[in-house]
């Protein structure tokens, strides 16, 4: 795992596990702030690829999956410990996949049901709006929350030469 | 994993990979049947959660993971919850079979295999259900964006993408516990 990086031309120590818990919460607020902004900018818009190209670079800054040069080093391969890392990361990721996906779930169900759609016609807007933004941010969650494992709980590693 | 499944009282055995196999293909089937009948009652408007308890059903009786009963041994490796009082006579006149062990949280406790297996299902199945969400969200922002490339389909662009949610939500609930099914080889018989 890499202990620092190069952003805008300054060399960032992430060696200490403080630090990369910081990084995390920073790059998630990013993601929240994307999907945030999309979901502001209501119907049919082309800013959801500029999100998508956005969350492409943070993902392959984050690392993990295939990228070869991101923070986590790609999932394939590694020795045996690291393997088991990542399953173990996995597995922690995958009981938060509900709490993405469910309330997704719910905001399709609810505008899925005519009776509703009745009541509140002024919400079918909103509530096809939301669950596409929720799905978006379960989307990104998936993408990134193994990695965020990883970056979490590794204990303080020792300084790369 | 266990080796038998406890129906109505009836101890079935399940050592053989084939028919834990033959298990989840009947459980899939089971579910694909009941969707398949739910779009032709109303198209899934309010009996689309059906999908979800009958995946929560196959759990609770078949494939256990995120249930102490079942094939699979419970992810956390804890028993249900224990009470001081005594179970009502109903339920013990209800309870035909119930195997009396030395230890009672072996029947629960997974061994260091177990939980390398437990999280390398889930690495699996994480990949299969992320393809879901990615595939529903297309659906979903395509049908926004270009509802007219979806007209080929019988059926509107917010109905496919509740249709592959619930099948995402579907393969969540039973997939890691499918593979640890579909993959362990033959285990030696309960005694």
């Amino acid at each position: 795992m890499r202990t620092n990086f190069v952003f805008m031309g300054v060399e960032i120590n992430i060696a200490s596990r403080n630090r990369r818990r910081w990084l995390v919460v920073a790059i998630f607020f990013g993601f929240a702030a994307m999907v945030i902004a999309w979901f502001a900018l209501r119907g049919p818009s082309v800013f959801g690829w500029i999100v998508f190209v956005a969350f492409a670079a943070l993902s392959r800054f984050l690392g993990g999956g295939g990228y070869t040069d991101g923070l986590v080093p790609p999932f394939e391969g590694g020795d045996e410990r690291e393997r088991n890392r990542r399953f173990r990361a996995h597995y922690v990721a995958y009981q938060f996949l509900d709490f993405m996906f469910l309330p997704a779930l719910i905001a399709v169900a609810w505008k899925a049901n005519p009776r509703n759609m009745e009541r509140f016609p002024e919400l079918r807007g909103f509530f096809e709006q939301l669950s596409v933004a929720l799905l978006a941010a379960g989307w990104i969650l998936y993408y990134t929350l193994p990695q965020a494992i990883l970056r979490w709980t590794e204990p303080n590693l020792e300084e790369q030469p | 994993m266990r080796a038998e499944l406890v129906l109505m009282g009836k101890r079935v055995d399940m050592a053989l990979r084939t028919r834990r196999r033959a298990l989840v293909v009947l459980i899939y089937a089971a579910i694909a049947a009941v969707m398949i009948s739910m779009w032709f009652v109303d198209q899934w408007r309010a009996t689309g959660t059906y999908i979800f308890w009958a995946a929560m059903l196959a759990c609770r009786l078949f494939l256990g993971g995120y249930y102490s009963a079942g094939l699979v041994k419970p992810f956390t490796g804890k028993g249900p919850r224990q009470y001081d009082a005594p179970p009502p006579l109903l339920l013990l006149k209800l309870r035909l079979y119930q195997p009396v062990l030395d230890d009672p949280d072996r029947r629960f406790r997974n061994d260091e295999r177990e939980l390398k297996q437990r999280d390398r299902s889930h690495y699996q199945a994480y990949q299969a259900v992320g393809m879901g969400v990615v595939i529903a969200w297309f659906a979903a922002y395509m049908g926004m964006l270009k509802p007219a490339w979806l007209t080929w389909i019988p059926m509107t662009p917010f109905q496919l993408f509740y249709a592959l949610m619930l099948v995402t939500l579907m393969l969540f609930l039973t997939l890691p516990q499918c593979i640890l099914l579909w993959t362990e080889p033959d285990l030696e018989p309960e005694g």
